[in-house]
């Protein structure tokens, strides 16, 4: 912090309105001061005058509330200081690696530093895991994964979540029957698929996470793809903000869902459409917007286009699940928390959403929650595999 | 040292620097009964009591000054304990704000007062600081929008105040001897947490507006002509249910503004768009337009200029009676004293046709401005004097100073009935607002 002017001049701007506070999920959940933006801010702005540095527990208390946020964005959307809240936030979180404040971070950053995803598992997994699973229900898959040479027009990342979770094969087997549906030209990077850099990035260790990222840039390139699909926002984040691709198109898979709907829609059967709306179970269908997708991202459209065309769905408040800033990996309780508060805002309501993260959360408080793939595969087909979950 | 007790400073006036070693302990009560353990926490340990809500306000009163003190935050106090349409009363804690009252109450009703930190500011704040709003002129402030409040004193009585008088069936000794000195709501209001804790308010609400209404715009050629609009609007009694001024400034954070300051946003009753035609050059604006031009003005008190930040050294005048004709003369001698105190004048804003009370219950009609300054790298004292300075200029130009967020160091009125009460209430609550020094309040400037 000290001679920071970058952050000495972004906590400056802070006029301590409050507006923050009034909308941050953890301060919702936690009520207490030092835990909402303008508290943190606050402290950043009184750092020199109260000599802050010269009490290092006090600092390392400072550092780890810092890791007591979703990065939700929340704050930095009604912040009309021109305050970059989460920039500043990050800036300062190196520190917490720098001082071994959470074992739990430092065990994150070595498993990608050793094994290339956030779980440390044999990286091969990533693959391993579903595969057989879906192998039978998709014979040509095996063509589909990249190795030396292969090329494809769309590469599909799907990220550490979505690869080494359980419960989100459904999601792998929608996308892979939406991709195979349309005949798209696509390759999925299995084994030599690494972490996004997301979680380092938001760990503070940029090397580690540059480090992953040219892993990747050599692939997708010697994949020679031209677009780049995800249906992470967080690797979304990554791939926008830190990637620098030149000749590359990124979207969210909702993105591309979007854009390729003329293809879609042959194939989508009006019957499914009526039984995936909710009525089967008498719920309605609530949308919960992802925070990296909608705040950090912008795509706030994209994903009810699309989901307007399958499924009757409410809106709901852009509210946070608790699933993103590694707050799980820091704070679990905190996450459940705040995941708790959102799904009184859900009222009991099935969730449709769009990110892995989210859709964890939600489903670890044992709500049914969807994603829009799945809703689209399964419009898609008549044996709807959406009455498993 | 705790981390809490540095955040807990955190507000929106130039009063945040606060010692946090002064405080001894932060209270998060969620009812009734904890807040009668947070003061008697205090009692047992003759420490004083400061109440902090949203922190939005800009007398810094929630910060208690830096004597040695508790804290009660109300920000756990947020439940709506009854809603009755048909009295048009909704009873809630004081830890609620407009926002979130006006989300939950039954489609068409709000509650009135609508400062731009309505998002932020919590009702008991805003009784202690008898925050007004965009429509004040219609509904008038807090205290016209508060039926009753509940007031815990130093001796965990809970006073029940309405503007007939004080009731407490715990203490009928304590209630006649307030009841004999008058102590009523409008004590209440402006009393920056110097008598109590509030632990819940009666607060009006009202159906939609009886009124048609036309959006539209004033403009002026100058400052002197927009006041002079003012005062008329104010003798002819104009329904002007939203009345918003861009004074000066506009142009150095929105370089493309459409329009020329001073303006006034207003919200009309059709039956008054004739008169107010002839007042100035007034315009019919479309919904979209005059929601754009409404968000810019709520956006403008948080708004950076390109270089430097804003700063609200000294953000309320208040311009009433025979001085608004000569509006533009006034600002001319106000920005005379912040250049030669090095200040640069920023912004220029605020509500007209508005109402303020100053004294105890003494109602004022005009224009309510907030300014917003750019201030170089300067301490607390010189901050301070220059404070104390611009109080002079408005004591002799005949501006009541800080007219929204009160400035109780300035309204002898106020600050004399507020030691009368004290001498029974007792002292522990916020003593720094009536006796503060110079130098007490110098330290506290950021």
């Amino acid at each position: 912090m000290k001679g920071d002017s970058r952050i000495d001049s972004l906590a400056s701007k802070c006029v301590n309105c409050g507006s923050c506070l009034a909308v941050c999920p953890i301060f919702k959940a936690r009520t207490k001061e030092y835990l909402s933006p303008r508290g943190k801010v606050y402290v950043l702005q009184r750092l020199k005058d109260l000599s802050l540095e010269k009490e290092p527990e006090l600092m390392d208390e400072f550092t780890k509330s810092l890791f007591d946020c979703t990065l939700c964005g929340y704050c930095d959307e009604v912040c009309k200081s021109d305050v970059s809240l989460i920039d500043l936030f990050k800036k300062e979180r190196k520190k917490a690696i720098e001082r071994q404040l959470y074992p739990s971070l430092s065990k994150l950053i070595d498993s990608v530093k050793s094994s290339g995803n956030i779980y440390r598992m044999d990286n091969e997994e990533r693959l391993d895991l579903w595969f057989d699973d879906l192998g039978e229900e998709f014979p040509d898959l095996s063509n589909k994964i990249y190795r030396d040479g292969k090329k494809a027009s769309t590469g599909i990342f799907l990220g550490c979540v979505l690869s080494f979770r359980s419960g989100q094969l459904n999601i792998i087997r929608s996308i892979l029957t939406i991709l195979e549906t349309i005949g798209e030209d696509y390759l999925l990077f299995g084994g030599e698929e690494f972490c996004c850099g997301h979680p380092l990035h938001l760990t503070g260790d940029v090397d580690q996470a540059e480090a992953v990222r040219n892993h990747n840039r050599t692939i997708f390139k010697d994949a020679g793809i031209s677009k780049l699909v995800t249906n992470c926002p967080g690797c979304l984040v990554s791939f926008r903000e830190h990637y620098n691709f030149d000749n590359i198109e990124i979207q969210h898979f909702s993105q591309f869902l979007q854009e390729r709907w003329r293809d879609i829609e042959p194939f989508i059967d009006n019957r499914v459409i009526s039984g995936i709306s909710g009525e089967n179970t008498g719920k309605k269908l609530v949308y919960h917007d992802p925070c990296e997708l909608s705040r950090i991202c912008g795509v706030r459209t994209e994903p009810r286009e699309v989901l307007g065309k399958v499924a009757r769905y409410h809106e709901l408040e852009a509210l946070c699940c608790g699933g993103g800033g590694l707050l799980r990996v820091t704070a679990d309780d905190l996450a459940s928390e705040v995941a708790k508060n959102r799904l009184i805002d859900t009222g009991g309501q099935d969730i449709v959403t769009c990110c892995p993260s989210c859709h964890e959360q939600f489903r670890s408080k044992g709500v049914r929650t969807i994603d829009i793939v799945e809703l689209v595969a399964a419009a898609m087909k008549k044996d709807n595999k959406l009455q498993e979950m | 040292m705790d981390l809490d007790n540095i955040a807990v400073g955190a507000n929106a006036s130039i009063f945040r620097k606060v010692d946090p070693t002064s405080i001894v302990k932060i209270f998060y009560p969620s009812s009734v009964e904890e807040i009668k353990q947070a003061i008697a926490f205090a009692r047992a340990r003759n420490l004083k009591i400061t109440t902090k809500g949203g922190g939005s306000g800009l007398s810094g009163c929630c910060t208690g000054g830096n004597e040695k003190r508790i804290i009660i935050s109300n920000l756990r106090l947020k439940k709506v304990l009854e809603i009755d349409t048909t009295k048009g009363i909704a009873r809630v804690q004081p830890g609620i704000t407009p926002d979130e009252l006006n989300k939950i109450l039954p489609k068409g009703y709000r509650f009135r007062v609508a400062p731009s930190s309505r998002d932020t500011a919590t009702l008991s704040g805003m009784i202690s600081t008898d925050a007004g709003g965009n429509d004040a002129w219609i509904h008038g402030t807090m205290r016209d929008n508060t039926r009753s409040t509940e007031l815990i004193t130093a001796t965990g009585d809970v006073l029940k105040i309405t503007s007939d008088g004080v009731t407490c069936p715990a203490n009928e000794k304590l209630a006649a001897e307030l009841n004999a000195l008058g102590f009523d709501l409008h004590d209440v209001a402006s009393s920056h947490g110097t008598l109590g804790v509030i632990s819940s308010l009666e607060v009006r609400i009202s159906p939609g507006r009886e009124a048609a209404l036309q959006h539209g715009l004033l403009e002026f050629n100058n400052h002197n002509e927009c006041g002079e609009a003012i005062s008329s609007i104010i003798d002819k009694k104009l329904t002007v249910y939203y009345g918003e001024t861009i004074i000066k400034g506009m142009e150095t954070v929105r370089k493309k503004f459409r329009y020329k300051d001073p303006l006034i946003i207003v919200d009309i009753a059709e039956s008054d768009v004739d008169a107010i035609s002839n007042i100035g050059n007034y315009k019919k604006l479309g919904s979209e337009e005059s929601e754009h031009l409404k968000q810019l003005r709520l956006d403008l008190p948080k708004m950076n200029p390109e270089h430097g930040v804003q700063s609200a050294v000294f953000e309320g005048y208040g311009f009433s009676g025979a001085i608004l004709p000569h509006l533009g003369d006034k600002l001319d001698l106000l920005d005379e004293i912040l250049v030669s105190s090095d200040l640069k004048p920023f912004l220029r804003y605020g509500h007209a046709p508005s109402v303020w009370y100053t004294g105890r219950n003494s109602r004022q009609e005009g224009l309510i401005m907030h300014a917003r300054d750019i201030r170089p790298d300067m301490d607390g004292t010189t901050t301070y004097k220059i404070i104390l300075e611009i109080i002079d200029f408005c004591k002799r130009e005949g501006i009541t100073p800080k007219p929204e967020h009160k400035y109780p160091y300035a309204d002898s009125g106020k600050i004399g009935r507020l030691e009368e009460l004290r001498k029974v209430l007792g002292e522990s609550f916020n003593p720094f607002i009536v006796s503060s020094s110079v130098e007490d309040m110098s330290k506290l400037v950021f």
